[in-house]
Protein backbone atom coordinates (compact mmCIF):
# COMPACT_ATOMS: atom_id res chain seq x y z
CA UNK A 1 0.00 0.00 0.00
CA UNK A 2 1.43 3.39 -0.97
CA UNK A 3 2.02 5.94 1.83
CA UNK A 4 -0.70 8.25 0.46
CA UNK A 5 -3.31 5.49 0.39
CA UNK A 6 -2.23 4.28 3.82
CA UNK A 7 -2.54 7.81 5.22
CA UNK A 8 -5.99 8.21 3.70
CA UNK A 9 -7.08 4.86 5.14
CA UNK A 10 -5.87 5.97 8.57
CA UNK A 11 -7.77 9.25 8.34
CA UNK A 12 -10.93 7.43 7.26
CA UNK A 13 -10.60 5.00 10.13
CA UNK A 14 -10.06 7.86 12.59
CA UNK A 15 -13.16 9.66 11.25
CA UNK A 16 -15.18 6.44 11.48
CA UNK A 17 -14.06 5.83 15.07
CA UNK A 18 -14.77 9.42 16.14
CA UNK A 19 -18.23 9.22 14.58
CA UNK A 20 -18.91 6.06 16.59
CA UNK A 21 -17.74 7.76 19.77
CA UNK A 22 -19.99 10.73 19.05
CA UNK A 23 -22.97 8.40 18.61
CA UNK A 24 -22.45 7.06 22.10
CA UNK A 25 -21.80 10.47 23.65
CA UNK A 26 -24.90 11.85 21.94
CA UNK A 27 -27.09 9.16 23.55
CA UNK A 28 -25.74 10.17 26.94
CA UNK A 29 -26.15 13.89 26.24
CA UNK A 30 -29.65 13.46 24.86
CA UNK A 31 -30.72 11.42 27.87
CA UNK A 32 -29.23 14.02 30.25
CA UNK A 33 -30.93 16.96 28.54
CA UNK A 34 -34.22 15.05 28.41
CA UNK A 35 -34.12 14.23 32.14
CA UNK A 36 -33.16 17.80 33.12
CA UNK A 37 -35.82 19.17 30.80
CA UNK A 38 -38.48 16.82 32.14
CA UNK A 39 -37.81 17.20 35.86
CA UNK A 40 -36.70 20.82 36.18
CA UNK A 41 -38.21 22.71 33.24
CA UNK A 42 -41.20 20.50 32.51
CA UNK A 43 -40.00 20.39 28.89
CA UNK A 44 -38.69 16.97 27.86
CA UNK A 45 -36.99 16.59 24.49
CA UNK A 46 -39.71 15.72 21.99
CA UNK A 47 -39.08 12.30 20.47
CA UNK A 48 -36.05 11.55 22.67
CA UNK A 49 -37.25 7.96 22.90
CA UNK A 50 -37.21 7.56 19.09
CA UNK A 51 -33.82 9.22 18.73
CA UNK A 52 -32.21 7.12 21.46
CA UNK A 53 -33.62 3.95 19.90
CA UNK A 54 -32.20 4.79 16.47
CA UNK A 55 -28.82 5.89 17.86
CA UNK A 56 -28.70 2.75 19.99
CA UNK A 57 -29.17 0.55 16.93
CA UNK A 58 -26.27 2.31 15.17
CA UNK A 59 -24.12 2.01 18.31
CA UNK A 60 -24.79 -1.72 18.61
CA UNK A 61 -23.34 -2.34 15.14
CA UNK A 62 -20.86 0.51 14.69
CA UNK A 63 -17.76 -0.97 16.28
CA UNK A 64 -18.20 -4.53 14.93
CA UNK A 65 -15.86 -4.00 11.91
CA UNK A 66 -13.07 -2.71 14.18
CA UNK A 67 -13.52 -5.64 16.56
CA UNK A 68 -13.36 -8.09 13.65
CA UNK A 69 -10.27 -6.45 12.19
CA UNK A 70 -8.45 -6.59 15.53
CA UNK A 71 -9.77 -10.08 16.43
CA UNK A 72 -11.31 -8.72 19.61
CA UNK A 73 -14.65 -10.53 19.66
CA UNK A 74 -15.29 -12.58 22.80
CA UNK A 75 -13.82 -16.06 22.21
CA UNK A 76 -13.07 -19.13 24.29
CA UNK A 77 -10.12 -20.64 22.33
CA UNK A 78 -9.62 -23.80 24.38
CA UNK A 79 -8.62 -25.95 21.41
CA UNK A 80 -6.73 -23.49 19.24
CA UNK A 81 -3.63 -24.90 17.54
CA UNK A 82 -0.43 -23.00 18.26
CA UNK A 83 1.33 -22.57 14.94
CA UNK A 84 2.07 -24.25 11.61
CA UNK A 85 -0.21 -25.63 8.94
CA UNK A 86 -2.90 -26.92 11.36
CA UNK A 87 -3.16 -23.50 12.98
CA UNK A 88 -3.48 -21.83 9.58
CA UNK A 89 -6.24 -24.20 8.49
CA UNK A 90 -8.06 -23.70 11.79
CA UNK A 91 -7.66 -19.93 11.58
CA UNK A 92 -8.93 -19.92 7.98
CA UNK A 93 -12.01 -21.95 8.94
CA UNK A 94 -12.75 -19.54 11.80
CA UNK A 95 -12.54 -16.57 9.42
CA UNK A 96 -14.73 -18.32 6.82
CA UNK A 97 -17.44 -19.00 9.43
CA UNK A 98 -17.25 -15.39 10.70
CA UNK A 99 -17.41 -14.15 7.10
CA UNK A 100 -20.47 -16.30 6.36
CA UNK A 101 -22.22 -15.00 9.49
CA UNK A 102 -21.35 -11.39 8.62
CA UNK A 103 -22.68 -11.80 5.06
CA UNK A 104 -25.85 -13.42 6.39
CA UNK A 105 -26.38 -10.52 8.81
CA UNK A 106 -25.57 -7.86 6.22
CA UNK A 107 -27.76 -9.42 3.53
CA UNK A 108 -30.66 -9.80 5.96
CA UNK A 109 -30.38 -6.21 7.17
CA UNK A 110 -30.16 -4.94 3.60
CA UNK A 111 -33.35 -6.82 2.65
CA UNK A 112 -35.08 -5.54 5.79
CA UNK A 113 -34.06 -1.95 4.96
CA UNK A 114 -35.60 -2.31 1.49
CA UNK A 115 -38.77 -3.76 2.98
CA UNK A 116 -38.99 -0.92 5.53
CA UNK A 117 -38.50 1.53 2.69
CA UNK A 118 -41.44 -0.02 0.82
CA UNK A 119 -43.84 -0.07 3.76
CA UNK A 120 -42.59 3.33 5.03
CA UNK A 121 -41.80 1.90 8.48
CA UNK A 122 -41.24 4.78 10.89
CA UNK A 123 -40.82 5.56 14.57
CA UNK A 124 -43.79 6.21 16.85
CA UNK A 125 -43.40 9.82 17.94
CA UNK A 126 -41.21 11.63 15.41
CA UNK A 127 -42.21 9.49 12.44
CA UNK A 128 -38.49 8.95 11.77
CA UNK A 129 -38.08 6.57 8.81
CA UNK A 130 -36.34 3.37 9.95
CA UNK A 131 -35.03 2.24 6.56
CA UNK A 132 -31.96 4.55 6.42
CA UNK A 133 -30.85 3.46 9.89
CA UNK A 134 -31.19 -0.23 9.05
CA UNK A 135 -29.35 0.41 5.77
CA UNK A 136 -26.45 2.01 7.66
CA UNK A 137 -26.35 -1.04 9.96
CA UNK A 138 -26.26 -3.28 6.85
CA UNK A 139 -23.34 -1.31 5.40
CA UNK A 140 -21.46 -1.46 8.71
CA UNK A 141 -21.96 -5.23 8.90
CA UNK A 142 -20.66 -5.52 5.34
CA UNK A 143 -17.55 -3.64 6.49
CA UNK A 144 -17.22 -6.33 9.14
CA UNK A 145 -17.40 -8.95 6.37
CA UNK A 146 -14.62 -7.10 4.52
CA UNK A 147 -12.51 -7.17 7.71
CA UNK A 148 -12.86 -10.98 7.78
CA UNK A 149 -11.98 -11.24 4.07
CA UNK A 150 -8.83 -9.22 4.69
CA UNK A 151 -7.90 -11.40 7.68
CA UNK A 152 -8.49 -14.52 5.59
CA UNK A 153 -6.26 -13.22 2.80
CA UNK A 154 -3.54 -12.45 5.33
CA UNK A 155 -3.74 -15.97 6.75
CA UNK A 156 -3.67 -17.61 3.31
CA UNK A 157 -0.79 -15.49 2.02
CA UNK A 158 1.79 -15.42 4.80
CA UNK A 159 4.72 -13.08 4.34
CA UNK A 160 7.90 -14.71 2.99
CA UNK A 161 10.65 -14.56 5.58
CA UNK A 162 13.21 -11.88 4.68
CA UNK A 163 16.25 -13.40 2.97
CA UNK B 1 -34.93 -32.64 21.79
CA UNK B 2 -31.98 -34.27 20.03
CA UNK B 3 -31.65 -31.44 17.48
CA UNK B 4 -31.38 -28.92 20.32
CA UNK B 5 -28.71 -31.02 22.03
CA UNK B 6 -26.81 -31.23 18.75
CA UNK B 7 -27.17 -27.44 18.54
CA UNK B 8 -25.69 -26.96 22.02
CA UNK B 9 -22.84 -29.35 21.27
CA UNK B 10 -22.13 -27.53 17.99
CA UNK B 11 -22.00 -24.13 19.68
CA UNK B 12 -19.59 -25.43 22.30
CA UNK B 13 -17.43 -27.18 19.70
CA UNK B 14 -17.22 -24.11 17.46
CA UNK B 15 -16.51 -21.87 20.45
CA UNK B 16 -13.76 -24.17 21.76
CA UNK B 17 -12.20 -24.25 18.31
CA UNK B 18 -11.92 -20.48 18.46
CA UNK B 19 -14.96 -19.19 16.55
CA UNK B 20 -16.10 -16.10 18.52
CA UNK B 21 -19.04 -16.99 20.74
CA UNK B 22 -21.55 -14.62 19.12
CA UNK B 23 -20.75 -15.96 15.65
CA UNK B 24 -20.98 -19.58 16.85
CA UNK B 25 -24.42 -19.07 18.37
CA UNK B 26 -25.71 -17.10 15.38
CA UNK B 27 -24.44 -19.68 12.86
CA UNK B 28 -25.86 -22.67 14.75
CA UNK B 29 -29.11 -20.84 15.53
CA UNK B 30 -29.60 -20.01 11.85
CA UNK B 31 -28.79 -23.53 10.61
CA UNK B 32 -30.97 -25.15 13.31
CA UNK B 33 -33.90 -22.83 12.58
CA UNK B 34 -33.55 -23.48 8.83
CA UNK B 35 -33.45 -27.23 9.52
CA UNK B 36 -36.71 -27.10 11.48
CA UNK B 37 -38.60 -24.46 9.51
CA UNK B 38 -36.90 -24.05 6.14
CA UNK B 39 -34.36 -21.63 4.70
CA UNK B 40 -36.71 -18.77 3.87
CA UNK B 41 -38.20 -18.34 7.35
CA UNK B 42 -34.66 -18.52 8.78
CA UNK B 43 -33.53 -15.76 6.41
CA UNK B 44 -36.39 -13.60 7.69
CA UNK B 45 -35.87 -14.51 11.35
CA UNK B 46 -32.20 -13.46 11.53
CA UNK B 47 -32.50 -9.80 10.42
CA UNK B 48 -35.77 -9.37 12.31
CA UNK B 49 -34.03 -10.55 15.47
CA UNK B 50 -31.11 -8.19 14.82
CA UNK B 51 -33.41 -5.22 14.30
CA UNK B 52 -35.61 -6.06 17.30
CA UNK B 53 -32.57 -6.51 19.53
CA UNK B 54 -30.86 -3.29 18.49
CA UNK B 55 -33.74 -0.80 18.07
CA UNK B 56 -34.50 -1.01 21.79
CA UNK B 57 -34.62 2.02 24.05
CA UNK B 58 -34.01 -0.09 27.17
CA UNK B 59 -30.73 -1.43 25.81
CA UNK B 60 -29.16 2.03 26.00
CA UNK B 61 -28.48 1.39 29.71
CA UNK B 62 -25.68 -1.00 28.74
CA UNK B 63 -23.37 1.36 26.80
CA UNK B 64 -24.21 4.25 29.11
CA UNK B 65 -23.26 2.43 32.31
CA UNK B 66 -20.15 1.08 30.56
CA UNK B 67 -19.22 4.63 29.50
CA UNK B 68 -19.84 5.88 33.05
CA UNK B 69 -17.41 3.24 34.34
CA UNK B 70 -14.76 4.18 31.76
CA UNK B 71 -15.04 7.92 32.55
CA UNK B 72 -14.76 7.38 36.28
CA UNK B 73 -11.92 4.89 35.85
CA UNK B 74 -9.98 7.42 33.74
CA UNK B 75 -10.53 10.02 36.44
CA UNK B 76 -8.15 7.96 38.59
CA UNK B 77 -10.40 7.21 41.55
CA UNK B 78 -9.28 3.57 41.88
CA UNK B 79 -6.00 4.36 43.67
CA UNK B 80 -7.84 6.66 46.07
CA UNK B 81 -10.48 4.02 46.79
CA UNK B 82 -7.71 1.63 47.78
CA UNK B 83 -5.89 4.24 49.87
CA UNK B 84 -9.06 5.08 51.77
CA UNK B 85 -9.86 1.41 52.40
CA UNK B 86 -6.28 0.88 53.54
CA UNK B 87 -6.46 3.83 55.97
CA UNK B 88 -9.55 2.35 57.63
CA UNK B 89 -8.63 -1.35 57.55
CA UNK B 90 -4.84 -1.49 57.21
CA UNK B 91 -4.15 -1.99 60.94
CA UNK B 92 -5.89 -5.39 61.07
CA UNK B 93 -3.97 -8.60 60.37
CA UNK B 94 -4.36 -9.05 56.64
CA UNK B 95 -5.59 -5.47 56.47
CA UNK B 96 -4.44 -4.91 52.89
CA UNK B 97 -6.46 -7.93 51.72
CA UNK B 98 -9.51 -6.54 53.55
CA UNK B 99 -8.83 -3.18 51.92
CA UNK B 100 -8.74 -4.88 48.52
CA UNK B 101 -12.19 -6.37 49.08
CA UNK B 102 -13.57 -3.02 50.27
CA UNK B 103 -11.99 -1.12 47.37
CA UNK B 104 -13.35 -3.63 44.82
CA UNK B 105 -16.82 -3.31 46.38
CA UNK B 106 -16.61 0.48 46.05
CA UNK B 107 -15.27 0.14 42.52
CA UNK B 108 -18.30 -2.06 41.78
CA UNK B 109 -20.54 0.86 42.75
CA UNK B 110 -19.38 2.79 39.70
CA UNK B 111 -18.46 0.02 37.28
CA UNK B 112 -20.46 -3.04 36.34
CA UNK B 113 -17.50 -5.07 35.18
CA UNK B 114 -15.60 -7.58 37.28
CA UNK B 115 -12.68 -7.61 34.82
CA UNK B 116 -12.22 -3.84 35.11
CA UNK B 117 -12.16 -4.18 38.91
CA UNK B 118 -9.64 -7.06 38.80
CA UNK B 119 -7.37 -5.32 36.27
CA UNK B 120 -7.38 -2.01 38.14
CA UNK B 121 -6.89 -3.43 41.62
CA UNK B 122 -4.14 -5.81 40.45
CA UNK B 123 -1.99 -2.82 39.58
CA UNK B 124 -2.79 -0.96 42.79
CA UNK B 125 -3.06 -3.64 45.49
CA UNK B 126 -0.84 -6.63 44.60
CA UNK B 127 2.53 -4.79 44.58
CA UNK B 128 1.77 -3.29 48.01
CA UNK B 129 0.65 -6.64 49.46
CA UNK B 130 3.73 -8.43 48.15
CA UNK B 131 5.98 -5.70 49.49
CA UNK B 132 4.42 -6.10 52.95
CA UNK B 133 5.00 -9.89 52.94
CA UNK B 134 1.61 -11.29 51.93
CA UNK B 135 1.84 -14.66 50.18
CA UNK B 136 1.55 -14.49 46.39
CA UNK B 137 -1.47 -16.77 46.32
CA UNK B 138 -3.43 -14.67 48.83
CA UNK B 139 -2.40 -11.33 47.30
CA UNK B 140 -3.39 -12.34 43.76
CA UNK B 141 -6.32 -14.56 44.80
CA UNK B 142 -7.96 -11.84 46.88
CA UNK B 143 -7.81 -9.37 43.98
CA UNK B 144 -9.15 -11.88 41.43
CA UNK B 145 -11.97 -12.94 43.75
CA UNK B 146 -12.91 -9.47 44.99
CA UNK B 147 -13.11 -8.36 41.36
CA UNK B 148 -16.37 -10.30 40.99
CA UNK B 149 -18.00 -7.80 43.33
CA UNK B 150 -18.14 -5.56 40.26
CA UNK B 151 -20.87 -7.91 38.96
CA UNK B 152 -22.69 -8.14 42.27
CA UNK B 153 -23.01 -4.51 43.21
CA UNK B 154 -25.21 -2.33 41.00
CA UNK B 155 -24.84 -1.18 38.26
CA UNK B 156 -23.99 -4.71 37.07
CA UNK B 157 -23.66 -5.31 33.31
CA UNK B 158 -24.47 -9.07 33.44
CA UNK B 159 -27.55 -8.32 35.53
CA UNK B 160 -28.73 -5.75 32.97
CA UNK B 161 -28.30 -8.35 30.23
CA UNK B 162 -30.30 -10.86 32.29
CA UNK B 163 -33.04 -8.27 32.83
CA UNK B 164 -33.28 -7.64 29.11
CA UNK B 165 -33.38 -11.26 27.96
CA UNK B 166 -35.60 -12.45 30.81
CA UNK B 167 -37.85 -9.39 30.45
CA UNK B 168 -37.40 -8.42 34.11
CA UNK B 169 -37.35 -4.96 35.67
CA UNK B 170 -33.67 -3.92 35.89
CA UNK B 171 -34.41 -1.55 38.76
CA UNK B 172 -35.85 -4.42 40.80
CA UNK B 173 -32.85 -6.57 39.93
CA UNK B 174 -30.51 -3.82 41.14
CA UNK B 175 -32.46 -3.58 44.40
CA UNK B 176 -32.53 -7.36 44.86
CA UNK B 177 -28.79 -7.80 44.35
CA UNK B 178 -27.79 -5.27 47.01
CA UNK B 179 -27.93 -7.51 50.12
CA UNK B 180 -26.43 -10.62 48.44
CA UNK B 181 -23.65 -8.37 47.08
CA UNK B 182 -22.92 -7.04 50.57
CA UNK B 183 -23.07 -10.55 52.02
CA UNK B 184 -20.56 -11.83 49.47
CA UNK B 185 -18.23 -8.91 50.29
CA UNK B 186 -18.55 -9.69 54.02
CA UNK B 187 -18.01 -13.40 53.37
CA UNK B 188 -14.77 -12.53 51.55
CA UNK B 189 -13.65 -10.55 54.62
CA UNK B 190 -14.56 -13.58 56.76
CA UNK B 191 -12.54 -15.83 54.43
CA UNK B 192 -9.49 -13.59 54.93
CA UNK B 193 -9.98 -13.71 58.72
CA UNK B 194 -10.14 -17.51 58.54
CA UNK B 195 -7.01 -17.48 56.39
CA UNK B 196 -5.31 -15.44 59.13
CA UNK B 197 -6.17 -18.12 61.70
CA UNK B 198 -5.25 -21.14 59.58
CA UNK B 199 -2.19 -19.77 57.76
CA UNK B 200 -0.94 -16.79 59.73
CA UNK B 201 2.35 -16.77 57.84
CA UNK B 202 0.49 -15.76 54.67
CA UNK B 203 -0.82 -12.54 56.22
CA UNK B 204 1.47 -10.20 58.11
CA UNK B 205 0.19 -8.17 61.05
CA UNK B 206 -1.30 -4.83 60.19
CA UNK B 207 0.39 -1.42 60.32
CA UNK B 208 -0.22 1.31 62.87
CA UNK B 209 -3.82 2.32 63.43
CA UNK B 210 -4.43 5.70 61.81
CA UNK B 211 -5.96 8.52 63.83
CA UNK B 212 -9.64 9.31 63.43
CA UNK B 213 -8.73 12.63 61.81
CA UNK B 214 -6.61 10.80 59.18
CA UNK B 215 -9.44 8.37 58.59
CA UNK B 216 -11.94 11.15 58.09
CA UNK B 217 -9.59 13.02 55.82
CA UNK B 218 -9.08 9.88 53.69
CA UNK B 219 -12.79 9.93 52.84
CA UNK B 220 -12.03 12.73 50.41
CA UNK B 221 -10.82 9.96 48.12
CA UNK B 222 -14.21 8.28 47.93
CA UNK B 223 -16.43 11.34 47.92
CA UNK B 224 -16.87 11.35 44.12
CA UNK B 225 -17.64 7.65 44.00
CA UNK B 226 -20.20 7.98 46.78
CA UNK B 227 -21.77 11.04 45.18
CA UNK B 228 -22.17 9.25 41.86
CA UNK B 229 -23.53 6.14 43.57
CA UNK B 230 -26.02 8.09 45.69
CA UNK B 231 -27.34 10.08 42.72
CA UNK B 232 -27.50 7.21 40.23
CA UNK B 233 -28.42 4.20 42.33
CA UNK B 234 -30.16 6.23 45.06
CA UNK B 235 -32.19 8.08 42.44
CA UNK B 236 -33.15 4.79 40.85
CA UNK B 237 -34.01 3.05 44.15
CA UNK B 238 -35.99 6.10 45.27
CA UNK B 239 -38.02 6.04 42.07
CA UNK B 240 -36.74 9.50 41.02
CA UNK B 241 -35.24 8.17 37.75
CA UNK B 242 -35.91 5.20 35.53
CA UNK B 243 -32.90 2.94 34.91
CA UNK B 244 -32.21 4.50 31.50
CA UNK B 245 -32.46 8.01 32.90
CA UNK B 246 -30.13 7.06 35.75
CA UNK B 247 -27.65 5.70 33.21
CA UNK B 248 -27.74 8.95 31.20
CA UNK B 249 -27.38 11.11 34.31
CA UNK B 250 -24.60 8.91 35.70
CA UNK B 251 -22.68 8.97 32.46
CA UNK B 252 -22.82 12.75 32.18
CA UNK B 253 -21.95 13.20 35.87
CA UNK B 254 -18.99 10.82 35.50
CA UNK B 255 -17.76 12.89 32.56
CA UNK B 256 -17.88 16.10 34.63
CA UNK B 257 -16.13 14.37 37.55
CA UNK B 258 -13.36 13.26 35.18
CA UNK B 259 -13.24 16.78 33.74
CA UNK B 260 -12.87 18.37 37.18
CA UNK B 261 -10.34 15.86 38.52
CA UNK B 262 -8.15 15.23 35.53
CA UNK B 263 -9.01 18.06 33.19
CA UNK B 264 -10.31 15.58 30.65
CA UNK B 265 -10.32 17.11 27.19
CA UNK B 266 -12.38 16.39 24.09
CA UNK B 267 -9.84 13.86 22.82
CA UNK B 268 -9.90 11.95 26.15
CA UNK B 269 -13.67 11.97 26.13
CA UNK B 270 -13.75 10.49 22.65
CA UNK B 271 -11.14 7.88 23.62
CA UNK B 272 -13.34 6.83 26.54
CA UNK B 273 -16.36 6.64 24.24
CA UNK B 274 -14.41 4.49 21.75
CA UNK B 275 -13.41 2.16 24.61
CA UNK B 276 -17.00 1.89 25.77
CA UNK B 277 -18.23 1.54 22.17
CA UNK B 278 -15.94 -1.42 21.53
CA UNK B 279 -17.08 -3.14 24.72
CA UNK B 280 -20.67 -2.46 23.67
CA UNK B 281 -19.98 -4.02 20.26
CA UNK B 282 -18.52 -7.14 21.89
CA UNK B 283 -21.59 -7.51 24.11
CA UNK B 284 -24.06 -6.91 21.29
CA UNK B 285 -22.48 -9.46 18.96
CA UNK B 286 -23.05 -12.05 21.68
CA UNK B 287 -26.57 -10.76 22.32
CA UNK B 288 -27.39 -11.05 18.59
CA UNK B 289 -26.02 -14.59 18.44
CA UNK B 290 -27.84 -15.61 21.62
CA UNK B 291 -31.16 -14.19 20.44
CA UNK B 292 -30.97 -16.10 17.15
CA UNK B 293 -29.90 -19.26 18.99
CA UNK B 294 -32.75 -18.82 21.49
CA UNK B 295 -35.25 -18.64 18.61
CA UNK B 296 -33.97 -22.00 17.37
CA UNK B 297 -34.07 -23.54 20.86
CA UNK B 298 -37.61 -22.24 21.47
CA UNK B 299 -38.75 -23.63 18.12
CA UNK B 300 -37.26 -27.03 18.94
CA UNK B 301 -39.41 -27.21 22.08
CA UNK B 302 -36.31 -28.13 24.08
CA UNK B 303 -37.15 -26.09 27.19
CA UNK B 304 -40.61 -27.69 27.39
CA UNK B 305 -39.29 -31.23 26.90
CA UNK B 306 -36.45 -30.67 29.36
CA UNK B 307 -38.97 -29.30 31.85
CA UNK B 308 -41.14 -32.40 31.45
CA UNK B 309 -38.10 -34.60 31.92
CA UNK B 310 -37.02 -32.71 35.03
CA UNK B 311 -40.54 -32.92 36.49
CA UNK B 312 -40.43 -36.67 35.87
CA UNK B 313 -37.34 -36.92 38.06
CA UNK B 314 -39.42 -35.89 41.06
CA UNK B 315 -36.91 -33.33 42.32
CA UNK B 316 -38.25 -30.41 44.34
CA UNK B 317 -37.31 -26.79 43.63
CA UNK B 318 -34.20 -27.05 45.83
CA UNK B 319 -33.08 -30.21 44.01
CA UNK B 320 -33.55 -28.47 40.66
CA UNK B 321 -31.61 -25.42 41.83
CA UNK B 322 -28.75 -27.58 43.10
CA UNK B 323 -28.63 -29.41 39.76
CA UNK B 324 -28.60 -26.07 37.92
CA UNK B 325 -25.88 -24.77 40.24
CA UNK B 326 -23.76 -27.80 39.42
CA UNK B 327 -24.31 -27.24 35.68
CA UNK B 328 -23.23 -23.60 36.07
CA UNK B 329 -20.09 -24.60 37.95
CA UNK B 330 -19.19 -27.09 35.20
CA UNK B 331 -20.09 -24.84 32.25
CA UNK B 332 -18.42 -21.90 33.98
CA UNK B 333 -15.12 -23.74 33.63
CA UNK B 334 -15.30 -23.43 29.86
CA UNK B 335 -17.61 -20.51 29.03
CA UNK B 336 -17.34 -16.84 29.88
CA UNK B 337 -20.04 -14.97 31.82
CA UNK B 338 -22.15 -13.49 29.08
CA UNK B 339 -22.18 -16.58 26.88
CA UNK B 340 -23.15 -18.64 29.89
CA UNK B 341 -26.04 -16.35 30.76
CA UNK B 342 -27.37 -16.00 27.24
CA UNK B 343 -27.04 -19.68 26.43
CA UNK B 344 -28.73 -20.99 29.57
CA UNK B 345 -31.40 -18.49 30.62
CA UNK B 346 -33.86 -19.38 27.81
CA UNK B 347 -33.63 -23.02 28.97
CA UNK B 348 -33.54 -22.77 32.75
CA UNK B 349 -35.82 -19.79 33.41
CA UNK B 350 -39.07 -21.44 32.20
CA UNK B 351 -38.23 -24.59 34.17
CA UNK B 352 -37.52 -22.87 37.48
CA UNK B 353 -40.47 -20.48 37.21
CA UNK B 354 -42.68 -23.55 36.71
CA UNK B 355 -41.43 -24.68 40.11
CA UNK B 356 -42.44 -21.38 41.66
CA UNK B 357 -39.01 -19.72 41.65
CA UNK B 358 -39.25 -15.93 41.27
CA UNK B 359 -37.48 -14.72 38.08
CA UNK B 360 -35.83 -11.83 39.97
CA UNK B 361 -34.47 -14.28 42.55
CA UNK B 362 -33.24 -16.54 39.76
CA UNK B 363 -31.38 -13.60 38.18
CA UNK B 364 -29.42 -13.00 41.39
CA UNK B 365 -28.74 -16.73 41.84
CA UNK B 366 -27.57 -16.88 38.23
CA UNK B 367 -25.13 -13.98 38.65
CA UNK B 368 -23.71 -15.55 41.81
CA UNK B 369 -23.24 -18.84 39.98
CA UNK B 370 -21.63 -17.37 36.87
CA UNK B 371 -19.16 -15.63 39.18
CA UNK B 372 -17.64 -19.05 39.68
CA UNK B 373 -16.76 -19.22 36.02
CA UNK B 374 -14.72 -16.03 36.44
CA UNK B 375 -12.55 -17.79 39.00
CA UNK B 376 -12.34 -21.46 37.98
CA UNK B 377 -9.76 -23.05 35.64
CA UNK B 378 -9.07 -23.16 32.76
CA UNK B 379 -10.79 -19.95 31.55
CA UNK B 380 -11.37 -18.06 34.81
CA UNK B 381 -11.17 -14.62 33.24
CA UNK B 382 -10.60 -12.71 36.49
CA UNK B 383 -7.67 -14.98 37.31
CA UNK B 384 -6.25 -14.59 33.81
CA UNK B 385 -6.68 -10.81 34.04
CA UNK B 386 -4.70 -10.71 37.27
CA UNK B 387 -2.09 -12.97 35.68
CA UNK B 388 -1.78 -10.57 32.72
CA UNK B 389 -0.84 -7.79 35.16
CA UNK B 390 1.47 -9.77 37.49
CA UNK B 391 3.37 -12.06 35.16
CA UNK B 392 5.66 -13.59 37.77
CA UNK B 393 2.93 -15.26 39.87
CA UNK B 394 2.09 -18.72 38.42
CA UNK B 395 -1.55 -19.07 37.31
CA UNK B 396 -1.92 -22.17 39.50
CA UNK B 397 -1.06 -20.12 42.59
CA UNK B 398 -3.77 -17.59 41.76
CA UNK B 399 -6.33 -20.37 41.31
CA UNK B 400 -5.30 -21.76 44.74
CA UNK B 401 -5.59 -18.25 46.19
CA UNK B 402 -9.22 -17.83 45.05
CA UNK B 403 -10.38 -21.15 46.55
CA UNK B 404 -11.35 -19.83 50.02
CA UNK B 405 -13.35 -17.07 48.34
CA UNK B 406 -15.17 -19.58 46.13
CA UNK B 407 -16.19 -21.51 49.23
CA UNK B 408 -17.36 -18.28 50.89
CA UNK B 409 -19.42 -17.47 47.80
CA UNK B 410 -20.99 -20.96 47.86
CA UNK B 411 -22.09 -20.42 51.45
CA UNK B 412 -23.91 -17.23 50.43
CA UNK B 413 -25.55 -19.07 47.52
CA UNK B 414 -26.76 -21.69 50.01
CA UNK B 415 -28.09 -18.90 52.23
CA UNK B 416 -30.14 -17.31 49.45
CA UNK B 417 -31.55 -20.73 48.51
CA UNK B 418 -32.56 -21.37 52.12
CA UNK B 419 -33.81 -17.82 52.71
CA UNK B 420 -35.04 -16.38 49.39
CA UNK B 421 -36.30 -13.28 51.19
CA UNK B 422 -32.69 -12.08 51.43
CA UNK B 423 -33.15 -11.33 47.74
CA UNK B 424 -36.87 -10.70 47.43
CA UNK B 425 -37.79 -8.71 50.54
CA UNK B 426 -35.86 -5.52 49.61
CA UNK B 427 -37.92 -5.20 46.40
CA UNK B 428 -40.88 -4.21 48.58
CA UNK B 429 -38.86 -1.72 50.57
CA UNK B 430 -38.44 0.73 47.69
Amino acid sequence: MSPAVSKMAQSLERAYTVLGALLLVSISGLMFVDVIGRYFLNKPVKGAFDLVEALMALCAFWFLPLLSRDDRHISVTLLRAGSGMVARIQQSLIEIICLAVAVLMGYGLFETALEYQQIQESSLILGLPKAPFVMVCAVVVMLMAIAHVSRLIRILTPKEPAS
Amino acid sequence: MSIALIGFASVLLLAFLGVPLGFSMLAVGFVGFAWLRGLEPALVMVPQTLVDSSFTFGLSVIPLFILMGVFIHRSGVSEELYDTAQTWLGHFRGGLAHATVAACAMFGMISGSSLAAAATMSKVAIPQMRQRGYSDSLASGSVAAAGVLGMLIPPSVPLMIYGLIADQDIRKLFIAVMIPGLLVALSFIAAILLFAVLRPADLPVGGANKSFREKLSSLKGVIWTLLLFVVVIGGMYGGVFTVTEAAGIGCTMAFFIALLRRGMGLRDMLDCAVDAGKTTGMLFMIVFGAMVFANFINLSGFAYLLGEWVRGLGLGPVGILLAIALIYILLGCVLETLGLILLTVPIFLPIVTDFGVHPIWFGIFLIMMVEFGQLTPPVGLNVLTVKSVVHDIPTGKIFIGVTPFLIANLIIVALIILFPDIVLAPINWF
